[in-house]
């Protein structure tokens, strides 16, 4: 077992002595000149192109740069599969161990397989020099070189796992699917994980590929993201509550410690206990947090209601009502006690330099079943400029809340010979104009004007 | 048939990312999918031409009959150059049609990309246009390929006039690389490209 592999490497020494003999040119100064060989590979594809181009220009000679990669190729090993990859045993189609090779007559060798496959698939040349290739004539099987092959003894790479085969590389590969130690779940391809997984990075990449170099490059601030909960975490998890420990310190002195000695850690009865406890602090830290962003989202809520809420200036109302008359059931049996009881809406303008108004509703005694309502006149600072009496339209509308057909419009013109629209001489005229007998209250809850205990009036006030 | 393209790729691949180009960030290959049938090659455009300081980026298919027929290849930055499309980045190169020989692999055809932009072939074009403007207008396609390396592949060369032409264009709707395209054609000639846009 020993001999086969120390002349196999006498081999590979004797293989890259010829190599440097033969590529001198080249290899003998490949570190200092490496931009040179880089330049030799670009040149050579082009002859390709050109002869391609020009189409009987002579065969070029481009496998120089082909065999120099395949060198680069067989110095490092891909995989444990294929130790000492030769390159005078590789076949350049397949890029793996010579299969019954044959040799061609330009003097490259390929698997028997790959090469027919190729002349078969494809025109009648080498794939390495593009010489023309007769299957009957330029092809020889290579007897000499499988027989080379078939001496290389390898250890069959599941040896570790404690496969004792050693046979030639042809054979190791044929036995690999049927090995009994090969590992049962080939992992097919290897995944690459983030160091980072620990804290819980889930990145994971293929090993051939730099794409986890790239990760790391890039998603640094992610990492440190994690790093900040990993640390909060484990901040968290050391956390030890004050009381605990004075109270196990005051324990330590009667289980004999010195008054020197530090505390020792808090004990807790069991390992459950100090996991609630953690727990109940993590779940306090999450409702504090939740607690302080409910109360921005409250104040911001009572800001936006503070705004809504401000009533309209009424020298803007341009001499419109909405009286939105709420607890109805309340107002009407209050209304109904006393005769003196009425409710006021709030005042309009006409313009902003205009008649200032207001409604009222009350009931009559002599008629409780029946809402009177009545528009007032009221002081205001416009009225020595204004003419006088006033003169308009005034439209009364109780706004059915969802049928708008319904809803009651009556409309009344004023006439100068009523006193209501005359001047008034208190802050609201005494006299008011409009229905006593405005709507029938049974009616109104029977025709459903009322929703949720309110009644909606809209009153508009007009000059003409 | 198809194993022997995947356990080819694979090696091509291991060789790929071990090449000393890699290394000098000359040539990068990465894995579309999971079926190794599908990848992503970037080149580096060479010094002395146009497209220093480029990065071009290839769509690269490798059909089932892999190696007896060569990879699809494709350019997804779109560029300025005779022998490929500056439509659809298709590469008129003979190794990757006729020529294409077994022994090939993914690094000698981005190494032969590569030259290809180092030496076009303007007799044997794929982009009819850029081939006359590089035999007839040797300037002007330099300037042309120079702006299009800044604009689609990251080059340094800005050309101020040349984005104002196509800012002109894209005032009047035009979508940026139809502008670009169809400035570049008309050898950056404004009215020669408005009338043959709105014409």
């Amino acid at each position: 077992m020993q001999r086969p592999q120390t002349d196999h490497k006498q081999l590979k020494l004797q293989n890259q002595h010829s190599e440097q003999s033969e590529h001198n040119s080249n290899n003998g100064t490949r570190i200092a000149a490496s931009s040179s060989t880089h330049n030799h590979d670009m040149s050579t594809p082009i002859l390709a192109q050109r002869s391609g181009g020009g189409g009987s220009s002579a065969p070029v000679q481009p496998p120089k740069s082909l065999s120099l990669s395949q060198n680069n190729y067989a110095a490092s090993d891909t995989s444990g599969e294929e130790e000492f990859l030769d390159s005078r045993y590789e076949c350049a189609i397949c890029i793996d161990w010579l299969n019954e090779p044959v040799l061609t007559s330009c003097g490259h060798r390929f698997c028997k397989r790959c090469l027919t496959d190729w002349l078969q698939n494809h025109n009648q040349c080498c794939p390495l020099d593009n010489k023309q290739l007769s299957a009957e004539q330029d092809i020889f099987p290579d007897n000499y070189t499988r027989r080379e092959i078939e001496q290389l003894k390898h250890k069959c790479p599941n040896s570790p796992l404690g496969c004792a085969l050693v046979a030639s590389p042809i054979e190791v590969h044929r036995h690999l699917p049927s090995c009994p130690y090969r590992r049962q779940p080939q992992p097919e391809q290897l995944e690459e994980k983030c160091p980072f997984a620990k804290i819980k990075c889930d990145f994971v990449g293929r090993p051939e590929t730099n794409q986890l170099e790239e990760h790391l490059k890039s998603d640094m601030p992610h990492h440190m993201q994690l790093m900040l909960q990993a640390f909060q975490q484990t901040a968290i998890a050391t956390w030890q509550p004050q009381k605990a420990s004075t109270s196990t310190g005051g324990g330590s002195l009667e289980n004999g410690h010195g008054h020197g000695q530090l505390a020792p850690p808090p004990q807790y009865a069991n390992g459950v206990d100090e996991q609630i406890v953690q727990t109940m602090y993590q779940r306090i830290v999450v409702l504090e947090q939740r607690t302080r962003e409910q109360e921005t989202r409250i104040e911001n809520l009572n800001k936006q209601l503070r705004l809504a809420r401000q009533p309209i200036d009424p020298r803007y109302s341009n001499g419109t009502i909405v009286w939105n008359i709420g607890h109805l059931g309340n107002l009407v049996s209050r209304l109904r006690a006393n005769a003196n009881n009425q409710v006021y809406s709030h005042e309009c303008y006409t313009s902003p330099y205009g008649y200032k108004f207001c409604a009222r509703l009350n009931i009559q005694p002599r008629k409780p079943h029946v809402l009177s309502l009545h528009v007032h006149l009221m002081q205001s600072e416009n009225d020595f400029h204004l003419d006088w009496p006033f003169k308009g339209r005034i439209k009364l509308c109780m706004v059915h809340p969802t049928d708008a057909s319904q809803s009651q419009h009556d409309t009344i013109m004023t006439k100068p010979e009523i006193l209501a629209f005359h001047q008034p001489r208190e802050a609201i005229s005494t006299r008011g104009f409009g229905f006593l007998e405005y709507a029938n209250i049974s009616n109104i809850m029977h025709l459903g004007f009322v929703a949720d205990d309110r009644l909606l009036i809209k009153i508009e006030i007009n000059l003409v | 048939m198809a194993n022997m393209a995947v356990s080819r790729i694979k090696r091509e691949f291991k060789e790929v990312m071990r090449s000393e180009e890699i290394v000098q960030c000359s040539i990068k290959i990465e894995l579309v999918n999971d079926s190794w049938t599908e990848l992503r090659g970037e080149i580096a455009g060479p010094p002395d031409t146009p497209y220093e300081g480029g990065k071009f980026i290839l769509e690269i298919k490798v059909p089932e009959t892999y190696p007896f027929n060569p990879p699809k290849v494709r350019f997804i930055t779109r560029i300025w150059h005779p022998n490929i499309s500056s439509v659809t980045g298709a590469i008129c190169l003979d190794i990757l049609k006729d020529n294409w020989a077994a022994a090939m692999t993914l690094r000698t055809v981005l190494l032969s990309l590569q030259a290809l932009l180092a030496a076009a072939e303007p007799d044997d074009p794929q982009d009819a246009v850029v081939a006359y403007q590089f035999k007839d207008k040797y300037d002007l396609f330099l300037l042309t390929a120079k702006h299009w390396t800044n604009a689609y592949a990251g080059g340094p060369h800005t050309f101020p006039d040349c984005d104002s032409k196509i800012q002109r264009l894209r005032d009047m709707g035009v979508d940026e690389h139809d502008a670009r395209g169809v400035l570049s054609k008309e050898n950056w000639n404004l009215e020669k490209a408005t009338e043959c846009l709105f014409s």
